[in-house]
Formats: structure tokens, sequence, C-alpha cells
């Protein structure tokens, strides 16, 4: 739950015997004795953070009564996670008769209208909100979803439904091969780590399989640190028992009886929405003595970060989990032999967790089919910044920037020029237009001067200051460094401080040199990719961008 | 509930974490009392020096008690690509006090935080632990107005 949240406070105090209510159920302000007419159609609407951020709650409630007003009853409602194209919420979405979901949005309160109510529950036009059916929309139809499938289509928090979709017959399936098989077909599938690393998942369960150590433990990265990031929110919330699939994969395979969900305390929602699956799971024997009555024992809990982004490297995880300062361990050895309580550990995030199960569905061969050679499967990409069209898309791996950004993003709004993408987050890159056909993959983004990282991708528009961004940036690693090496918690504060100076408008040729020493110190001598990668979006301000450095410097002296 | 109870409960779970039951004791008073401390020390057998280094590591903990509201403004990347430095600005302004400090009448504590993973909305601030998207500097002192 939201640890600084004074409402989380009261809502806890009021309930004194049940834990945290799932934000995915009915919302409180929703009466539960409006009467519900079955033969009206289907409503789904979704009830993700950012949904809710822009007053989904409020046009739904008011959409209800006011149906309720007009025909004294009100259709039956569904609540689902987001599609991720978060420019059209809030989206409500009626099922018709034949079966098909035509959507709207994003809607406003005063576009409901007596004369629209009806027509929307006919799923006919009403004007300036009508998407049509969604799977047809320009956005989606390019996409391949096969991570994000299920979400914003199937109620997160509804195990039967979601059962009859599909969902844990990739365990079943699982369950009746031997682990190195599954192992096999997961080193066969190519799949890397969606945390950023990109390391190959499948080795990393084979080294944790073979490692003496008992208990073993599965921990989900679910600290999704990296400000312009948002998949693992969306999914936490959207399709959480898609994540319990993986981990009881991943449990199998490498004989590990005991897992960690490691969730932001910034992601309320996710949290319980977490919790509200793992219960599920537990109460359906999908998790628990014997996983789905064949497999072994294997249960879920999940552990809150409180606000450190350290904590989203590994082993500064696994002490957080552990109830400590979430201090980097020195590697190795890494946490596959020694992890969480220096027991074997599988560390992944939740992107690739949540892979595995359409791997195993559909095998290692489909997947490679989509992506790159160097980068298989699907990429998750979250769109933010300066664009007209924000939002989450799954593709295939090898698309070139422009294609995502004024693509999907729609590019800049009116009036505003593209100055620089950042990828990567943090300890990424910023990349400047003439970079823009960069595909997008691990090898394409790196030989550019960027990072794929969690994929995020930030765009940057000419009011951006890069002095003032690379400040930002700096400030950002001075902040969250955990202090325990001296290149990254000196270096950044005198990184921000050199920086400070420049944008002073007090700084002097020397000075910048400085800062590139001082980054490269950091880069080699830090202990993990914090340090060592945190300089990497300032370098490339100063690299594409030397110019607005130059001319915030000192103008008497030897600048010149 | 009172956080006597929760600090028991973590104490009794099968891996105790002095930061779940730090957590936790926010969770629902707010803030992390002193007392809490003394019982967090004496039931999970965590020193308190450790404790305090805990509390000092985590930006989310806190030892006083907030505002009656918590306000947090987002300066993760895409919030700064879209302005967030002026509705942070516009906050300290309504608010008369900075980043880590509570208003004179005891109604807003202001805090920052980086990202909310709303991004695809941003600039984006987080009161009272709701997310509120599409914020501008007008519409987040217009809010301001009406917290008592």
């Amino acid at each position: 739950m939201s640890v600084s949240s004074a409402e989380a406070v009261e809502t806890a105090s009021q309930d004194q015997t049940t834990p945290p209510q799932p934000l995915s159920a009915a919302p409180r302000s929703w009466a539960e004795s409006w009467p519900i007419d079955t033969s009206l159609p289907r409503l789904y609407l979704p009830n993700d953070t950012t949904s809710r951020a822009v007053g989904a709650m409020e046009v739904y409630t008011e959409l209800m009564h006011r149906i309720e007003r007009a025909l004294g009853a009100t259709p039956p409602t569904t609540f689902v996670g987001s599609r991720g194209l978060f420019f059209l919420e809030p989206l409500v979405e009626v099922e018709l008769p034949t079966g098909e979901r035509v959507a709207y949005g994003p809607m406003r309160t005063s576009m409901l209208t007596k004369r629209n109510l009806e027509l929307i529950l006919q799923g006919r036009r009403i004007a300036g909100a009508t998407l049509g059916p969604l799977a047809e929309h320009p956005h989606l139809i390019g996409q391949q979803r096969l991570v994000f499938g299920s979400c914003g289509i199937l109620p997160p928090n509804d195990l039967q439904a979601l059962r009859s979709q599909g969902a844990y017959g990739a365990l079943e399936r699982a369950l009746l091969r031997s682990p190195p098989e599954v192992i096999d077909e997961v080193v066969a599938s190519g799949l890397q780590g969606r945390g950023g690393a990109g390391f190959p998942c499948g080795l990393k369960w084979r080294t944790t399989a073979a490692a003496a150590g008992s208990p073993k433990y599965i921990v989900a990265n679910g600290d999704e640190g990296d400000p312009g990031t948002y998949a693992d929110r969306m999914l936490l919330e959207g399709d959480p028992h898609r994540l319990i699939e993986g981990m009881a994969i991943a449990a199998y395979a490498v004989g590990a009886t005991e897992g960690y969900v490691y969730i932001r305390g910034e992601y309320p929602a996710a949290i319980a929405s977490m919790r509200t699956a793992i219960t599920q799971a537990r109460e359906a024997g999908i998790l628990g003595p014997r996983m789905l009555g064949s497999g072994g024992p294997f249960d879920l809990r999940v552990a809150i970060n409180g606000g450190a982004y350290i904590c989203g490297e590994e082993t500064a995880l696994l002490e957080s989990i552990e109830g400590r300062r979430g201090m980097v361990r020195a590697k190795p050895p890494y946490p596959a032999e020694s992890g969480l309580f220096r027991k074997p550990t599988v560390v992944n995030n939740v992107l690739t967790l949540a892979s595995i199960p359409w791997i195993l569905r559909n095998g290692a061969r489909a997947w490679k089919k989509h992506g790159t050679e160097g980068s298989p499967g699907t990429v998750v990409l979250q769109l933010g910044g300066s664009l007209r069209t924000p939002c989450l898309i799954e593709v295939p791996f090898g698309l070139s920037l422009r294609e995502v950004v004024s693509g999907y993003g729609g590019g800049t709004p009116k009036g505003l020029k593209l100055k620089a993408v950042q990828c990567g987050g943090p300890l990424g890159g910023l990349l400047p237009p003439r970079l823009l056909d960069t595909p997008v993959s691990f090898e394409g983004l790196k030989a550019a001067g960027g990072l794929l990282g969690h994929g995020g991708i930030v765009v940057y528009d000419h009011r951006t200051d890069m002095v003032d961004l690379s400040h930002h940036f700096m400030e950002f690693c001075a902040h969250e460094s955990c202090g325990k090496c001296t290149p990254c918690r000196i270096g950044s504060h005198r990184a921000e401080e050199l920086l400070q100076k420049v944008l002073d408008g007090e700084g002097s040729p020397e000075d910048l040199d400085r800062l590139r020493e001082l980054a490269h110190t950091m880069t080699w001598a830090s202990l993990c990719a914090l340090g060592g990668l945190a300089p990497s979006p300032v370098l490339s301000a100063l690299e594409h961008f030397p110019r607005e450095f130059e001319a915030r410097l000192k103008r008497t002296g030897g600048g010149a | 509930m009172g956080w006597e109870a929760v600090v028991a409960e973590e104490a009794s779970s099968p891996h105790p974490s002095a930061l779940a039951a730090l957590l936790a004791v926010q969770g629902r008073v707010g803030y992390v009392p002193a007392e809490a401390l003394v019982a967090i020390e004496a039931q999970l057998g965590v020193p308190k020096a450790e404790l305090f280094g805990v509390l000092g590591f985590y930006s989310d903990l806190r030892t006083q008690p907030p505002g009656r509201h918590v306000l947090r403004v987002c300066l993760g990347d895409s919030c700064y690509a879209r302005q967030s430095p002026k509705v942070l600005a516009a906050a300290q302004k309504a608010l008369g006090c900075q980043s880590g400090q509570t208003d004179k009448r005891g109604a807003v504590t202001l805090g920052t935080v980086y990202c909310l993973g709303n991004c695809a909305r941003s600039p984006s601030v987080e009161l009272d632990g709701e997310v509120i998207g599409d914020v501008s500097p007008a519409k987040l002192t217009k809010v301001l107005g009406g917290l008592k």
C-alpha cells in the first residue's frame, strides 16, 4: 500500500480485518443497490491507475447514474486493466450481442446526453468519441500482443474467466515435461531479461537449477524505478495471473519453493491487484503445497520498496526484501547461486517472467519468429514526454525509433519541435533527431549510444534546456545512490555541483573537462550499473548538444 | 488495528523484515513513531541503530506525522519533459513551503517523487495516494485551494 498516503491510512483504519481492497474491484462509490438489467449490453471499464488519474471513475459513475435514471436499471459491468492506449482514456467499451466490443473515448461527462446514452448502449456512433472495435484501431493493428494479450481485455481478478481463455494452461503443460526440458525451451527461445541488462533468462535458470542449497527462490523484480516506464505497473494491475504463472513455471524448472513479487511503493494499485491474485491462486490450488495438484510446493508473497531507486538492482533488491538498507552486494557470487537469504535465487523482471507462459504455450521457435537475430521476441515500449499519443506498445524488435515516436507516439504536439529522444531511462542516452532511424533493439540502441533498458522512451521538445536536463539527471543519481561505493556516492554529487555551476553561468571549459573525467571514473569504477551508467545521459547531452553547454560558460577570462 | 498489531504480525511471518514492519506501521498511522522502533527492536530483534539506517535510506519513511494531506509532485523524466518543474513551483507557491515541509495550516505535506508510472498522461502528482494526471500549475493550484 502507498506508504505516504493519508488516504491509505484512513482506509486501513476503517478496514480492521480485511486486507487492502483490490482497486480492480468496484470502488466504494458504486452503489451495490443499483438494479442490474442483464439484458443490457455489458460495459467494460478500464480501472488502471492512469485511467483513474484522468477522471475515469467520475465518468463511469456519471454514466451509470444517468443510465439508471433513464432506464431504471444499470447494465452489467466488468472492470479491466488498460489496453495501453492511454491517450484514449477515459475509455468505455460496450459488448454487442454479437460479442464484439465497441469502444468510446476519450469520454467526458458532458458527452453523456440522453441521446448519446441510447446510442452507446446500441454500439452506434456518437460525436467526438467513437473508436469502433479496438482490435481494428490503427494503434493496435501493427502490434503483437504476446505478453500483453489479455491486458485491458480480460478482467484481472476473475480467475475463472482467465482460465477459460487459457491462463495457467502453460503451467499445466510445463508440469508434464521434465524441469530440464522446460529450461531448454526457455534457453532456445533466446529470451533476454527485460529489466535492462538483457541477460539470457534460460542461462540464469540453468545456473540456479544446478546450484546447491535449499530452499531456492524466485523473485519477480517489479521495482519499476526507471522514470518513464510503466509496463510492469500496467501488467501487475491488468494481468497479475500471467506473472504468477510465469513464476510458477520458473519455480518448477529450477526447483524453487518460495517466491517474492517485489513492487515499488509508488504502485499501490499494483500491490493490491497482485495480492488479490496470489490469494485467488492459492485458493484455486495453483499455488500451495502442490502446484495444480501435481507439481511441487510453491507459494508467493509481496514485498514492497520504500522509495529507493537502487532497489531495482538485483542485489540491493534482495537486501531490501531481507528488510535492510538497499545496499548493493559485490558480485560474484551471483544471486543465481547465492541470493535471497544466501540461497540460490532467480531474479527476473516482471516482463521477463510474464513472457514465459506464451513461450511455453507456443514454443521457442514461435517466439523467435518475432524480433531480430540478436533480440528475439517482442519488446514492450512505454512512450512518454512531449508526444501527441503517448501509449504502451508491444511490437517486434527492430522497428525504427522514428516509427515508434512519430507513428505510435504521434510525434510532438502542435507547435513543438522534437529535440531529443531518451532511451533507457536515467541510465540510457539522449539521441538527437538525426539518429531517429536507429532500430529499437538491444544491439541497435546500444550502437547508437542509447540503451533499451526497460523500454522507456521519453521525448523532449525544443523547450528543453539540455544543461538543466543534465543537472536533473545528476541530481537523480545523487539522490538515489546507495552510498556503498565512492565513485557513485561522491561522484554524482560533484557532477551535480559542476552542472549547477554551469547553470549559474559560473562554469569554465575546465569544468566541462572535469565533468567528463568524473563521468569516466564513475563509468569504470562504480560497483553497479547506477554509478556506471548514470553519467551516460549527461555524456550524450555533451556530445550531441555541446553548444548549449558552451553558451552557458562564464564569458570572462579564458573561456574563449 | 493499531501499529502494535502490524508489528506483531510481521514478527510472526516466516521471514520478518524490518523494512516491511516500518512500512506497515506508517501505513497504519501515517509515520513511524519512536515507540514503534522500540517494539520492532524487541519483537524482530533488529537493533535500533540498524532501524535508523533503514529509516534514513528509504525516502518514503518518515518519523514525524504528516499534514492532513500528502502531495507528491512527480519529477520523473516524462513529467520533466512536460514542464513538471513549473508544477512543483506552483505547489511551493500555493502552500508557502518547500519539498519535505508541511504548510503553516498543517493541511498539506509537500514532497517529490521520481516517477509515478503515469508517464502517458504527465505531468502527474499524487494526492493522498491517488494519482492525478494531465496536471497544470493552474489545475494544481485549484485542487490545493479546495483542501482543508
